[in-house]
């Protein structure tokens, strides 16, 4: 059964999935540091927006907006 | 948990389903929170103890369904690597909530912002597993070298075209079972190279 990433909502099954490999972490990879913390709100606003710019080829205020909406879902970021 | 928070839980989910079930019959405009409250066998009151508004109640019904959608086209895409297998394996998470999503596409307009946005971050994740599976397949010169936004809108233009439009494409059932295949294989002349 997934878990799902606190910070980006991305289902992790596998150890690799996870941030270091490490399955006690409850974020990802791709919201990790290679130092393996949490990237903050700020960096992973900016990592989504591009990721939704480049998977659909939005404009970046359209998907800065839809990164936003998704954010304030996940339990990292509530209240921000 | 205790009890109290387990039936809490419980009728929440109730009240998710039964909206589910009705927004997927009716679509989202046609059904009131009377329709839902009813169909989930609680009083009227009692839904907004769960969700403060109409509004709250469909974003969070849209949240779960791209929760699951998320979840199984992840988990699908473990075990199909080439570009027809996921596009197969996408077609098969439509199919579970086709009804759904095709009221979804229809009626985003006229939905809260919210519902639009986490629809555009749904859409992400599919693209993201596509292009994963296409890329793997360019670099074996089996696809043409398209952009991944391009690749991914091609496909999903033509998909939701024929999900918008059910009634043009299907007397009654499913569009993906009716027409599924052809769209796959059409799709994939399109970015296959020849050798």
């Amino acid at each position: 059964m997934a878990t799902l990433c606190i910070a980006c909502g991305m289902p992790m099954e596998k150890a690799e999935e996870f941030a270091l490999g490490d399955r006690s972490r409850n974020y990802c990879r791709f919201c990790a540091r290679p130092d393996g913390k949490m990237q903050d709100f700020a960096e992973k606003l900016k990592s989504l927006t591009a990721f939704i710019v480049r998977t659909q080829g939005l404009t970046s205020e359209a998907a800065q907006e839809a990164a936003r909406e998704m954010m304030s879902r996940l339990p990292a970021w509530s209240g921000k | 948990m205790n009890r109290r928070t387990v039936q809490k839980d419980q009728t929440r989910r109730r009240i998710l389903d039964a909206a589910y079930s009705l927004f997927s019959q009716r679509g989202f405009l046609d059904v009131n929170t009377i329709d839902i409250a009813e169909e989930a066998g609680i009083s009227h009151g009692a839904l907004f103890l769960h969700f403060s508004t109409r509004d709250d109640l469909v974003n969070a019904v849209i949240s779960k369904f791209g929760e699951e959608i998320a979840k199984r086209t992840h988990h699908l895409s473990e075990s199909r690597s080439s570009l027809r297998g996921i596009l197969e394996a996408h077609l098969d998470c439509i199919r579970e909530n086709e009804f759904f999503y095709s009221r979804l596409l229809r009626d985003i307009h006229s939905l809260p912002k919210n519902a639009g946005l986490q629809l555009t971050c749904i859409l992400s994740a599919v693209s993201h597993h596509i292009f994963l599976a296409a890329q793997r397949e360019i670099e074996n010169g089996n696809i043409k070298p398209v952009a991944s936004d391009l690749l991914f809108n091609t496909w999903i233009g033509l998909l939701h075209h024929y999900l918008m439009n059910r009634e043009l494409f299907v007397v009654s059932g499913s569009v993906v079972e009716r027409h599924g295949n052809n769209l796959i294989d059409h799709f994939m002349k399109l970015v296959t190279l020849k050798k």
